[in-house]
């Protein structure tokens, strides 16, 4: 875990830029995606903090995981939905969380095995990762 | 009860008398009207209402009646087709099936089950989908599995599957005879479910009940109503949060049902509390008066059944609004009892069927594709490794074709179905399908199969044998009456054979597939839902014939199905037996199973609060008016039948554009005058209707009218988005500008 700190952060980091973006945009549009994403951030964000202190309890990290792919695939169909309903350029930074998240997957798979990877990580994340 | 009365509806066209009437059920809409199939030397001739059938007593609507013209048309595909060099071209079934194979296992091997992806329908029969629910999964292991479910019901769906832990609408037909007060909100009965529409008005002659129509369009069925409420597009949820608020503060509401069979009732009551009348008429336009009137009515009667269409279900935040209607008969008790409860059903006419047996979706028989014992309960009936069934939601429409935009997606099988027409933003769709190896089974070369590069033709209706369940939970048996013309297999017949060539196998070595016909079909399936709430172990075809349809769950304690569900308060919201851990509501985020056990719902029904959000596109200085689309009372879904029967083609055979009066005298058009639709989109041009059906500032087009030859097909128009949770497409929603181009002949 702690060698993930890092990426962690990097994630942290982008996701922030993506509620500037999107809260510069809300002020001359009223699109409810634009806040509605805002959700779904913050819930990554809040999760991946939660992760990065929850070392050694695996049961914790199961969940934390379980809630983040999760989140992943409700970031990358909201950025699809704005896209098609407004100019606002979020897309690279949203990809950019997806790859880090697809480089957390054989991690996830050491931790938890096979088995229990099939229903922590989304079947998005695995196919992207080409886990198996 | 039911109807007191029969009438016996035909459309037979033979020289002298006819052979034989052949047991069967309409495959039009999800009324499942019982029928007869009129034969005479081998050849459907007609159609006749089944007089002892209890949904429809005969009777008959006008696509029903001449559904059975599409079967004898002269251009139904008599051989499969190959495209070389740019053309399709007629080839051998052995060629087809040979290509077909051999380009799965090339995607397959290449790419991985990834690369794959089976769209299919909400009209084939029930064994169709269960055989396709066991070959993409058990054989294929893919997860790019849709239906056209997504765009008709899935909202439907996914807010028993929130609320009360599993699909299957809780009431049934019988509760529109003896309700005091019927509520439809966004449904056209009139014209789309003319059956169900006349049970209405029948039940409201002998007993005096009252209907309230909440639409955002001003049709037949608004103004036969006894209440009618016009919202502007996109306020669903504004208008469902102050009717729960008037409730809750007339005290029309039963606190010990609440507390007994329900969770989540204190934050509904705070949030609706906000929505008072007048903030309500300022967001949706509705006169407080009319609210209050329309709360009072459904607070104030003891039986109250609530049905819903694709006003809600294609339009914004439709799941929240879909089950902020569930929420409301909740919180008054008013459900699961004789004359109430919401009735969240089907639009097809085996959708229901579809959703059942996991042709989309979910596991068959409603299991969790999140939950490890519901996927080994399936391995053991399938008698396969569960480690290699695929875990987790399957990929919707949209998203499959984003994968095929992406080149993630090579294969693109289509099953009786018309994606080329139906899709939102159907001209980006049209271009992307054709990146990809795209196989289509259809008895005609329709928009999509002209885009194939592989098309097998099939039997129809009246051609083949199987079943299929009705919005109520209906099974009834559909009777092969002929032989398909040029000897055409049916689309179970094809997945058999796909299925034995790709050599698909159990754990032990043996064919995957067992069964060869579909009543040994519907047989397995019956092991497979037996114990789940769509139980179906006690049918057989016989008895279906026998008993004219039968509701499930039907089993040992009902041998005879059941009218509703959850008549003890008990609701599938355990962790152990839910269908799904839900979405949320705002984000469509899935839930975890941890989190699902952490809402304690345990057997409770789950409520949820929701505030109005605007819809995504509003109408703009550019594009000025609110747009929207839908259905007729001629027309079915992309006419591939209905536009083969002559008299409905007569009576409807174009795409036109509704315009209230008001904005035509604005824009100086006059009825028949060509105008030209615009949105983001793309632009179509089409007639205009001056009718006050539409409101002022918005406009109505019918979606049936696609060829890709004339420009009329509404899904030009239409946006690129969804519900969050159900990802039905936003077919209800959008803004456009409208221009004349051409006046009118005569004027």
């Amino acid at each position: 875990m702690g060698s993930m700190i890092h990426e962690i952060n990097d994630i942290l980091k982008t996701s922030q830029h993506i509620i500037m973006v999107v809260e510069d945009k809300s002020k001359d549009e009223v699109n409810p995606l634009l806040i509605r994403i805002q959700y779904v951030i913050k819930e990554l964000q809040t999760h991946l903090t939660a992760l990065a202190s929850s070392e050694n309890d695996t049961h914790q990290q199961k969940y934390h995981w379980s809630v983040l792919f999760r989140v992943g695939d409700s970031l990358d169909e909201m950025a699809s939905l704005i896209k098609n309903t407004t100019p606002v350029f979020i897309q690279t930074d949203v990809d950019y969380i997806k790859q880090r998240l697809v480089l957390f997957t054989p991690h996830v798979v050491q931790t938890f095995g096979k088995r229990q990877s099939l229903y922590i990580i989304t079947p998005k994340y695995q196919e992207l990762a080409g886990l198996w | 009860m039911g109807w007191d009365t029969s009438r016996v509806d035909m459309n037979i066209y033979s020289q002298g008398k006819i052979d034989r009437l052949v047991y069967s059920t309409c495959n039009i809409c999800s009324n499942g009207c019982g029928c007869f199939i009129a034969v005479k030397n081998d050849k459907i001739v007609g159609i006749m209402g089944n007089e002892e059938y209890p949904i429809n007593r005969g009777r008959l609507g006008p696509k029903g009646e001449n559904q059975w013209w599409a079967n004898n048309s002269v251009d139904r595909l008599s051989a499969p087709l190959i495209r070389h060099n740019g053309k399709l071209l007629t080839s051998t079934w052995e060629d087809a099936y040979s290509l077909l194979v051999e380009k799965t296992k090339e995607v397959l091997k290449r790419k991985g089950p990834g690369g794959l992806a089976f769209y299919h329908t909400g009209q084939a029969y029930l064994e169709e989908y269960y055989t396709i629910s066991k070959i993409t999964r058990a054989g294929l292991r893919m997860h790019h599995v849709d239906a056209n479910t997504r765009l008709c019901t899935a909202t439907a769906e996914w807010s028993l599957i929130e609320s009360f832990g599993a699909d299957g609408p809780p009431a049934c037909q019988e509760d529109i005879d003896i309700a005091d007060v019927v509520v439809f909100i966004g449904r056209n009965s009139n014209e789309t479910n003319t059956v169900f529409w006349e049970r209405v008005l029948e039940a409201r002659r002998k007993s005096g009940s009252k209907i309230i129509e909440i639409d955002t369009r001003n049709d037949l069925s608004d103004k036969m109503a006894d209440l009618a409420l016009q919202p502007r597009s996109g306020t669903n949820v504004a208008v469902l949060n102050g009717i729960i608020h008037l409730l809750i503060k007339n005290n029309w509401i039963n606190r010990e049902y609440i507390q007994k069979h329900t969770i989540g009732f204190t934050e509904l009551e705070k949030t609706v509390s906000r929505y008072n009348p007048e903030l309500v008429e300022q967001i949706t336009n509705i006169p407080q008066s009319k609210l209050l009137q329309c709360a009072e009515w459904i607070g104030t009667s003891n039986k109250t059944v609530t049905i819903l269409l694709q006003g809600v279900y294609q339009s914004m935040d439709a799941t929240a609004a879909a089950t902020l209607v569930n929420s409301m008969h909740l919180i008054m008790g008013k459900i699961g009892k004789p004359g109430s409860g919401p009735f969240q059903h089907a639009g097809q006419p085996s959708a229901m069927s579809n959703r059942e047996t996991g042709g989309a979706g979910f596991y068959p028989g409603y299991r969790n594709n999140s939950n490890p014992k519901h996927i080994q309960e399936i391995a053991k009936l399938w008698n396969v490794d569960p480690e290699n069934l695929p875990v987790g939601p399957q990929t919707f429409i949209n998203n499959i074709v984003q994968l095929m935009e992406q080149g993630e997606i090579e294969l693109f099988w289509v099953m009786f179905t018309n994606p080329a027409v139906s899709l939102p933003n159907r001209n980006k769709m049209v271009d992307i399908m054709k990146k990809v190896f795209m196989v289509v089974q259809d008895p005609f070369l329709s928009e999509t199969a002209d885009l194939a590069d592989l098309v097998l033709p099939t039997a129809l209706w009246g051609e083949k044998e199987g079943t299929m369940t009705n919005l109520e939970r209906r099974v009834n048996v559909l009777r092969k009456a002929v032989n398909p013309p040029y000897n055409l297999p049916s689309d179970f017949e094809i997945l058999l054979e796909f299925s034995k060539r790709m050599d698909f196998r159990d754990r032990e070595g043996n064919p995957l597939i067992k069964y060869s016909t579909p009543e040994e079909a519907f047989n397995e399936w019956r092991r497979v839902s037996k114990g789940r709430p769509c139980d179906m172990s006690g049918m057989t075809y016989d008895k279906m014939e026998k008993l004219g349809g039968i509701q499930w769950p039907c089993n040992e304690h009902y041998p005879n199905g059941k009218e509703r569900l959850y008549t003890d308060g008990k609701f599938y919201t355990f962790a152990h037996e839910a269908e799904s851990y839900g979405r949320d509501l705002l984000t469509g985020r899935a839930r975890t199973e941890e989190e699902f056990k952490a809402l304690n719902a345990n057997g409770k029904a789950i409520i949820y609060a929701f505030d109005w959000a605007p819809p995504l596109e509003a109408p703009s200085e550019e594009f000025p008016y609110e747009l929207n689309t839908g259905r007729i009372v001629y027309q079915w879904h992309t006419r591939t039948k209905t536009g083969r029967a002559p008299l409905l083609h007569l009576a409807s055979p174009e795409g036109y554009v509704e315009i209230n009066p008001q904005n035509a005298i604005e824009l100086e058009i006059e009825m028949g005058d060509m105008v030209r639709v615009t949105t983001k989109r793309g632009s179509i041009m089409v007639p205009a209707r001056i009718t006050d059906a539409v409101r002022p500032g918005a406009i109505f087009i019918p979606f049936h009218y696609g060829t890709l030859t004339e420009n009329q097909a509404a899904n030009v128009l239409t946006l690129e988005t969804w519900d969050l949770v159900s990802k039905q497409p936003h077919f209800k929603n959008g803004a456009c500008r409208i221009e004349k181009i051409m006046v009118s002949e005569g004027q």
